[in-house]
């Protein structure tokens, strides 16, 4: 049995910690003014904050496209799929803002590089083949952890989590379009989208996260994630590669495939030092990003203040 | 071509081009508007432009023979019609917000004067097209509201004497205009649009506290094809990827 | 800033529930983001938006347009609901070209 990761030993406390635990182990939910440890509202706090911000950086490599669509439809459907992805960070900043934490302060830390965003949000986009790609397979990617935290113990973000993954699943529908497609077009737009596959394959690979812990995640400890990041990354397999295999499309890992017997996908383990880099903020599009979301916070501040109702210098 | 088909396709490509061009660029914003929220409602507003352009080039299509997207991502600079305010860069929200005020209001005005034109699909497209467009003029009105009752009118200011000649440009009164006024296709010239335009932002900016604007039109040139240097990026951005591969669906 | 709930109304009978809440100034501004916030595709005919901490919901215009009028398909399940069929077709159109799958 995992004891709490708490810091304070004294009984009153521990017992409090403990019997929270009981309750939601036994699959009652918390809510933004339910007592809570400490412990766990930093967690639940980092770990949506975090959510948060990949929505709000994620719409960055998306919106280059936007103006540059090929029709008329998918001009709209990118920008309202871009559109969704702010409405997300939306629905998740407010939720951290009820757990205590300012919008500003969230937002300054972000763009000063003192909190974190996915590692998928850190790489360029290259072609339109990128736009199928992030819109079929990281948003599947994602939807697979996101439907797991569809069991979060935190009620709040569970609402959240059941509007997003509605609307994930129809980005997921779009991105499936954008993809057949290419794939069945010109050997121009086939080899585009397989191009794009190539390029993303490890990033998406990474997104999932290295090895678990179990017996150390807080998060698992919490009820915040209730699956491991080796059983998602298997569930995305399962769901997406045989579907790139039926189109003809490869992935760029050799050791990929399914074991009947066992069970489960093997594939082969990827550079992690790649990883930590880019978590750490050294990713290929880190600085220019965060430099861009940096500007337009200072360039309206002017706008908040007015928001805010402070008067004017 | 009949001499009426003309002047119907002159005004319908001055129409969707205004759309599809301002449309564009609202829709650069998506993504790091100055605050969320914010974000979500102007993006809607971004996209109802594209939509209103698409449904004006659909009314095109069989008096100029080719399809919305081949309208809209498929011609040469010189072939636009829109009126040159609608491509220049967005700038900052100040210029933004300046330039969508301005523009709803005469969109407001010239839609106005449609809704009753004798050409009955674009009166009824046209009334279609009102429904959406009434929450522009409300987002805009807000903004003004907003920032003049919180003292940052001069963020404003500076930026609707930048945009007010320009916007009056829209009103250009177009070649063959003269038919499509005895026809009643065109219920109202121009000339009188734009007076009303200029009535209507006169007596609100006075009613929010800011500096009338000078009117004298500016820009002009962009109903027979003249661009401005912003253009060129633009249509770059805007048909490059449909142009490369001719042909391709997507 | 303020924090607004809004609330939603899916039929005309039915009380109002809160879909979400959102950070806006005042009142007038409130009710104008929250349409596009919750309401950008038509989930409900009418919405109200309340003050945290205060009694008042305060409506929507009664012929406020939510969700649009103009073709908001590609924003909506509707848009989409041909695509798992296209698969099939796909895979198959592939396969007549000899676009072999792919087998490790």
């Amino acid at each position: 049995m995992q004891s709490p990761p708490i810091e304070r030993t004294d009984t009153e406390y521990v017992d409090r910690v403990l019997a929270f635990k009981a309750r939601i182990d036994a699959g009652e939910k918390v809510e933004a003014a339910d007592w809570m440890p400490d412990e766990y509202r930093d967690a639940v706090l980092r770990f949506i904050e975090m959510h948060a911000n990949s929505e709000i950086m994620g719409a960055l490599p998306e919106r280059e496209w936007i103006p540059r669509a090929p029709s008329l439809r998918r001009k709209l459907s990118l920008t309202s799929k871009v559109q969704d992805e702010v409405g997300h960070a939306q629905i998740l900043y407010r939720v951290a803002e009820d757990l205590g934490k300012s919008r500003e302060k969230m937002f300054d830390d972000l763009v000063n590089g003192r909190t974190k965003f996915h590692n998928v949000f850190h790489y360029p986009t290259r072609s339109w083949g990128d736009v199928a790609v992030i819109g079929w397979l990281i948003d599947g990617a994602a939807l697979v952890t996101q439907k797991a935290l569809l069991n979060c113990s935190y009620e709040p973000y569970v609402r959240a989590m059941k509007r997003i993954c509605a609307e994930e699943s129809l980005h997921l529908r779009h991105g499936e379009d954008l993809t057949l497609e290419l794939v069945s077009g010109t050997p121009e737009q086939r080899e585009m989208f397989q191009d794009a596959v190539n390029r993303w394959w490890r990033p998406i690979m990474h997104f999932f996260g290295p090895p678990s812990k179990p017996g150390k995640d807080a998060l698992l400890y919490w009820g915040i994630k209730s699956k491991s990041n080796e059983e998602l990354r298997d569930e995305f397999f399962s769901t997406y590669v045989p579907r790139l295999w039926d189109l003809g499309i490869s992935v760029p890992d050799p050791e990929l495939r399914y074991d009947e017997q066992g069970g489960r996908w093997h594939w082969g383990d990827p550079d992690w030092d790649e990883f930590w880099q880019v978590v750490k903020g050294q990713g290929p599009k880190t600085a220019e990003r965060l430099g861009l979301r940096k500007h337009a916070w200072d360039t309206h501040a002017w706008v908040r203040q007015a928001f805010n109702g402070s008067a004017v210098a | 071509m009949s001499e009426n088909d003309h002047a119907r396709l002159s005004l319908l490509l001055a129409l969707a081009d205004d759309e599809l061009i301002l449309g564009h660029r609202h829709s650069e914003w998506t993504g790091w508007a100055p605050m969320i929220e914010v974000d979500l409602a102007f993006s809607s507003i971004a996209q109802d432009e594209i939509a209103h352009a698409q449904i004006l080039y659909e009314l095109a299509e069989p008096l100029d023979g080719r399809e919305p997207d081949a309208l809209a991502l498929g011609r040469h600079p010189g072939e636009y019609r829109n009126a040159i305010v609608c491509e220049h860069d967005s700038r900052d929200w100040g210029y933004t917000l300046a330039r969508h005020y301005l523009y709803d209001v005469a969109d407001d005005v010239r839609l106005g004067s449609l809704e009753s034109s004798s050409w009955s699909e674009l009166a009824k497209a046209v009334s279609v097209i009102r429904l959406e467009e009434r929450y522009h003029l409300d987002h805009a009105r807000s903004w003004l509201r907003r920032l003049t009752g919180a003292g940052h009118g001069d963020h404003l200011s500076g930026a609707l004497a930048t945009v007010a000649g320009e916007v009056s440009a829209l009103f250009e009164p177009l070649w063959e205009e003269d038919v499509l006024v005895r026809s009643g296709e065109l219920p109202r010239p121009h000339d009188e649009l734009r007076q009303e335009w200029q009535d209507r932002v006169t007596s609100e900016l006075s009613s929010y506290g800011l500096p009338v604007p000078d009117f004298t039109p500016a820009a002009t040139g962009g109903r027979y094809g003249q661009r401005s240097p912003d253009f060129a990026p633009l249509w770059e951005d805007l048909t490059g990827l449909y142009r490369t591969h001719q042909g391709a669906t997507w | 800033m303020k924090v607004w709930e809004v609330f939603g109304e899916r039929r005309l009978a039915e009380d109002p529930q809160v879909v979400g809440t959102i950070l806006a100034p005042d009142l007038e501004m409130a009710l104008l983001l929250a349409r596009e916030c919750y309401f950008r595709r038509g989930e409900g005919q009418r919405y109200a938006v309340r003050e945290r901490g205060t009694d008042e919901l305060h409506w929507c215009r009664e012929d406020e347009v939510v969700g649009g009028v103009t073709d908001k398909s590609y924003r909506r399940p509707d848009g989409y609901v041909g695509v798992g069929a296209k698969f099939q077709r796909v895979k198959e159109e592939l396969a007549a070209r000899g676009v072999a799958p792919f087998r490790p």
